[in-house]
């Protein structure tokens, strides 16, 4: 009916800032929903991009299959690639990890192995004289070309100084990024090592790192020619991968390529090559999901809130409104015509919200993944999924509200008492509130302790706003002292105003209950997850001294380490590979799946003679020995376990170089490496996974040494090699920085909750005053001054404020239990609750400073009141 | 015959204030010819207000019965009471009950448009407008206008879906002597030109003399009743004000 929706819209437009505040909560609980839901493709997206930007023009490539080689002749594959139909040109690319020697000057990092990629260097087919800084390749190169006339654009590889290396040069372009970072200047002369040799370089050109390939890695990538670099690793006719340029349907031709390629190759478009573990990112998504949800309900707890106080105050306005022409049923559908357009005003703000959160997500989990912010995705079916939420949440909000609406007598706007506060219901609101903690302190698990952290907070949050009216005399009388000392006789006034209107403070202390437990339960979540990880860090990561390097290790350097350096006692190795879990009868996944492989030495975590431990969740230090000892075992990450739903005794199927291989669990434990997507394994497992050297190296000093000269000694005694020598604590330091970074996108949630809590009680007191005008001005005309009136107000914000902490810091406690299950049953990361009581406690002691602050501007507003204006308009 | 436009008969009603029971009507009969002006005057807690709302259903009596143009509306529902009060009757408040967030116009079309009629009431708004003297403040908001011209716009409110009868709640309480007139003399002009029905609930005697009949409530009761077309309607009135 289109009066109902006018007179909804006229309601709102009469009370902007009521409007906003209520559309804001609904807006920023959307937000995070949107922002929360795009995780994942904004991480797709920026990796794709990332990717796509590594290989140019290149349509497909061609890698080493399941045999796990790292490089492969080209000739072996070139005339099969060639032969298929729609396969235009074809560049070879050779791709390696190289350590750019570092110099005094330079800043000195820990490079941590399975977290830092490290610098890139492409050898590349290059023309043998290219002047210009825009350069398109693909007619000549050395041992391979087009089989057709191309004339496609190769990368677009922008030169901001210098030329592109020539073939035969030994030069070398590097990214401007990193030319900055090590203050590399065009002419200088750059060593690498590298696991196949060491490299030298001289640099012709800086690459401009906005686009093209020197717009990965942050920047950290060299060209230099094919044949330059085939030469200088004596690597004669080898390669990475093939780029492959296609004139055909790109489908196809990835398609026939497969066919005619076989198991030893394959075929894959330049985004899917990534092999950053899919799961750190699926566990951003779900920490940052079980958050979001609790936005949406705090957002809409500040909506209903506004909707509550809002039916109080406009009772006289739905009693005329009965008394005129409205049923019970049109009243209602008036309420809910307005939450309707509250709920679309906050999709509307959401959605610029959202974009805006969602890219500090984005920017986060670049931080954390390491590619670069190029995109920013808001996929339609997440943002209308939001939407809905939103809409819902305000209809929801809206509902006990309307209902109450639309129970208006016609005679309320007949009666004097407009402000009678309705009957109170404290024992409704002590069952709530002990049905909530019941709830909250079960032990749940799985997706019913989601379930039971919605029910917890709902419970525990309208058992408050219950039983809050009837303590609002009790916490006066508590505080009296203090408020009669701060503002004499309007604070004896003000507890009358507390207690007459008890119900809506009830429901402001509410929304301070709500913001203050949140911040609290949600706040005791990552204190726990902090502490879980510290745990693992300081159970796991142990050792004096860690030791890697980017170059090629000699033959038998473990027994020369304890040769060489006697305070060392013990050496123990490390390989970090990414591998391809693959889905097999017994574990039917979707597609297969990148994970982090740890081996270790299994006598480094020997029950006795070791110096290493797991935190087993399933199993014992005696099976995990036993199950590193055999080749066939792995030990699993419980995040992944939990994801997956193996435990012991189960199967995995991982892609070795000799094919899909099984390997059964032989224990459960707790790891963070990959966001907890890893599997462990004996060293003795590495050949399997494409052998080469351990990445690291854990040593122990012997007794009575100082770890950091031991370091020295260590690198005194390898002059010629690049070794990475970090003593234990800064090490793990560094480790517990990476994985804490995980959840900085979460702590920025957190803020927002904070936002939204704060939102919701000035909105309230707002409201209060606004209500309150006839009585404010009577006051005013009786003789209360406006510095009167003002403490007057102030003293209810500081009651208000003080019993909503004292509420939140209870109910935040007995929530931090649920949520962080909920948050262990999504994640699947082992995490108990690591109360921050620091917080509860400066909550406390902040809560009457914070009253003060908030009650500020409503008490500055009652201070403006003129008595005669106030009292023109009708009470209530 | 005619049946008359509203009929109440022993109508009671008791309220709890506290612990107390306050018999607010102890058995008021009365009845309102279509056509009539009808005034009800009593000291405070008499029960006048009451009265209005039991003939305003807008409460509903302890025991009693009442009859709008016929219609026995004791066994009515909720939703079937709203209906009958936004098409058969028109109320006219003490305070003018305007919604500030609509202009005069949207306020007076509000029960019409609510009762689905809105383009018809709104072909007949400019000559009510018209009658009323607010024909040129149409478009303003409440806050805009004078008293008497707000208590005009709710008159026109309550006469927009010609109700059988108009029931005025103190409507010169918030006015000027001057203005009050003025809306009493509108009153009176419609109940003789145009045939509208009135109960008017008053404590003011010249203002009730504006009615063709005063009925006097006293302890929930009806002490009197007198036409004001005698000549000694206004001692009467004193006399029984005076109690």
């Amino acid at each position: 009916m289109l009066i109902l929706w006018r007179l909804s819209f006229r309601a709102l437009y009469r009370h902007p800032w009521r409007t906003l505040a209520t559309s804001l909560g609904i807006a920023l609980g959307m937000a995070a929903v949107l922002a929360t839901l795009s995780v994942g493709a904004n991480v797709e997206a920026n990796l794709r991009q990332s990717l796509e930007a590594g290989v140019g023009g290149a349509d497909l490539l061609v890698v080493p299959g399941t045999d796990g080689r790292a490089v492969f002749a080209v000739d072996e594959v070139l005339p099969q690639v060639r032969a298929v139909p729609g396969v235009g040109a074809v560049r070879a690319v050779l791709e390696i990890a190289a350590e750019p020697e570092r110099r005094g000057d330079a800043p000195q990092g820990t490079q941590i192995p399975g977290f830092d990629t490290g610098f890139r260097l492409f050898g590349r087919p290059l023309p043998a004289d290219q002047p210009s800084a825009d350069y398109a390749s693909n007619s000549t190169s050395d041992d391979l070309t087009a089989n057709t006339a191309a004339t496609e654009v190769d990368t677009a590889l922008t030169l901001v100084r210098g030329a592109l290396p020539t073939a035969g040069s030994q030069g070398i372009a590097v990214g401007a990024g990193f030319a900055e970072a090590r203050s590399v200047a065009i002419g200088d002369e750059i060593r690498f090592a590298s696991r196949f040799g060491d490299l030298s370089f001289a640099v012709t050109g800086i690459l401009d790192d906005a686009n093209g390939i020197a717009s990965s890695n942050g920047g950290r990538v060299g060209i230099a020619s094919l044949a330059d670099v085939r030469t200088a690793l004596r690597l004669p006719g080898r390669a990475s991968y093939l780029e492959v340029e296609v004139t055909d349907d790109l489908r196809d031709v990835e398609a026939r390529l497969a066919d005619a390629l076989g198991e030893r190759y394959l075929v894959t478009l330049p985004a899917n090559r990534g092999n950053v573990p899919t799961g750190i990112s699926d566990t951003l998504a779900a920490g940052l999901r079980v958050l979001a949800a609790t936005l949406v309900a705090l957002g809409a707890f500040v909506a209903y809130n506004t909707f509550s106080a809002d039916a109080v105050t406009r009772t006289r306005e739905f009693a005329l409104l009965r008394t005129l022409a409205f049923t019970r049923a049109q009243l209602r559908r008036l309420a809910l015509y307005e939450a309707l357009l509250i709920g679309v005003l906050g999709v509307l703000l959401g959605i610029g919200l959202g974009a805006g959160l969602a890219f500090g997500i984005n920017y986060a989990n670049a931080l954390l993944l390491g590619y670069e912010v190029r995109t920013l995705v808001l996929p339609l079916p997440q943002l209308l999924v939001a939407a809905v939420v939103a809409v819902v949440s305000a209809l929801v909000a809206a509902w006990i509200p309307a209902q109450r609406a639309a129970r208006t007598s016609p005679l309320a706007a007949r009666r004097q008492a407009m402000t009678a506060p309705p009957p109170r219901r404290p024992g409704a609101g002590v069952l709530l509130l002990v049905c909530g903690a019941a709830v909250a302190l079960l032990p749940w698990s799985g997706t019913w302790s989601l379930f039971s952290s919605a029910l917890a907070m709902g419970s525990l949050f309208f058992g408050t706003t219950l039983l809050a009216p009837t303590l609002l005399g009790p916490t006066f009388g508590l505080l009296r002292p203090l408020l009669v000392r701060l503002y004499r006789l309007p604070a004896t006034l003000g507890s009358g105003f507390t207690e007459r209107n008890s119900a809506r403070n009830g429901v402001a202390v509410g929304a301070v209950t709500v913001g203050v437990s949140i911040v609290i339960g949600v706040g005791a979540m990552v204190a726990g997850i902090n502490k879980s990880i510290s745990d693992w860090v300081e159970t796991t990561i142990v050792g004096d001294l860690f030791m890697s390097s980017p170059g090629n290790l000699p033959a038998g350097f473990t027994a020369q380490v304890s040769e060489r350096v006697p305070e060392v006692e013990a050496v123990s190795g490390v390989a970090i590979r990414v591998v391809r879990l693959e889905p097999s009868p017994t574990l039917p996944l979707e597609r297969a799946r990148s994970i982090s492989l740890i081996l270790v030495e299994p006598e480094r975590f020997h029950p006795e003679r070791g110096f290493g431990a797991f935190q087993f969740i399933v199993g014992d230090a005696a099976d995990g020995y036993d199950a590193l000892a055999d080749p066939d075992q792995v030990l699993v990450a419980n995040t992944l376990a939990q994801r997956l739903g193996v435990t012991v005794g189960d199967t995995l199927a991982l892609r070795t170089r000799a094919g899909t291989a099984s390997f059964m669990v032989g224990g459960v434990i707790v790891d963070f490496t990959g966001g907890g997507e890893a599997v462990v394994m004996g060293l003795g497992g590495l050949e399997r996974f494409g052998g080469g050297d351990p990445d690291l190296f854990v040593l122990t000093v012997r007794p009575g040494h100082d770890a950091t000269e031991v370091a020295g000694a260590l690198r005194d005694a390898f002059p010629d090699l690049p070794l990475d020598v970090t003593v234990g604590q800064a090490y793990r330091d560094e480790i517990l920085a990476i994985s804490r970074r995980s959840f900085i996108a979460t702590n920025s949630l957190l803020v927002l909750a904070a936002i939204i809590a704060a939102l919701g009680v000035a909105n309230t007191l707002g409201m209060n005053l606004s209500e309150r005008q006839h009585e404010l001005a009577l006051l005013r005309t009786l003789g209360l001054t406006r510095r009167g009136l003002q403490r007057l107000v102030l003293a209810e914000g500081t009651v208000v404020l003080t019993l909503g902490t004292l509420f939140g810091v209870v109910v935040g406690g007995v929530l931090a239990t649920v949520i962080t299950a909920g948050a262990s049953s999504i994640t699947g990361f082992p995490i108990a609750p690591s109360y921050p009581w620091g917080i509860g406690v400066a909550a406390l002691l902040c809560a009457p400073l914070v009253g003060l602050l908030a009650a500020l501007a409503p008490a500055r507003q009652a201070g403006r009141l003129e008595p005669i204006t106030a009292l023109r308009r009708p009470a209530g | 015959m005619t049946s008359p436009a509203l009929q109440a008969t022993a109508l009671v009603k008791t309220y709890r204030l506290g612990r107390e029971q306050v018999a607010a009507l102890r058995g008021v009969s009365l009845e309102v010819a279509r056509g009539s002006f009808v005034a009800v005057m009593g000291p405070s807690g008499s029960g006048k207000s009451t009265l209005l709302h039991l003939l305003g259903l807008l409460d509903t009596p302890d025991s009693g019965d009442i009859t709008l143009a016929g219609e026995a509306v004791g066994a009515l529902g909720d939703d079937d009471r709203t209906r009958l009060r936004r098409d058969r009757l028109g109320f006219v408040f003490q305070g003018f009950e305007l919604l500030p967030t609509l202009s005069a116009r949207d306020n007076i079309l509000l029960p019409a448009e609510v009762a689905g009629r809105g383009a018809e009431a709104a072909r007949r708004l400019p000559d009510l407008a018209a009658r009323l003297g607010i024909e040129g403040r149409l478009e303003h908001r409440p806050a805009e206008l004078s008293g008497g011209q707000q208590q005009r716009v709710a008159v026109a409110r309550a006469l927009i879906n010609n109700p059988v009868v108009l029931l005025a709640d103190e409507p010169t309480g918030n006015l000027d002597s001057r203005t009050g007139r003025e809306v009493l003399e509108l009153l009176q002009q419609g109940v003789r030109d145009q045939g509208w029905t009135i109960v008017m609930v008053t404590h003011d005697p010249h203002a009730a003399l504006y009615a063709e009949r005063i009925i006097f409530l006293r302890d929930g009761t009806v002490s009197g009743e007198i036409n004001t077309d005698r000549h000694e309607a206004r001692t009467m009135i004193e006399a029984l004000v005076a109690g």
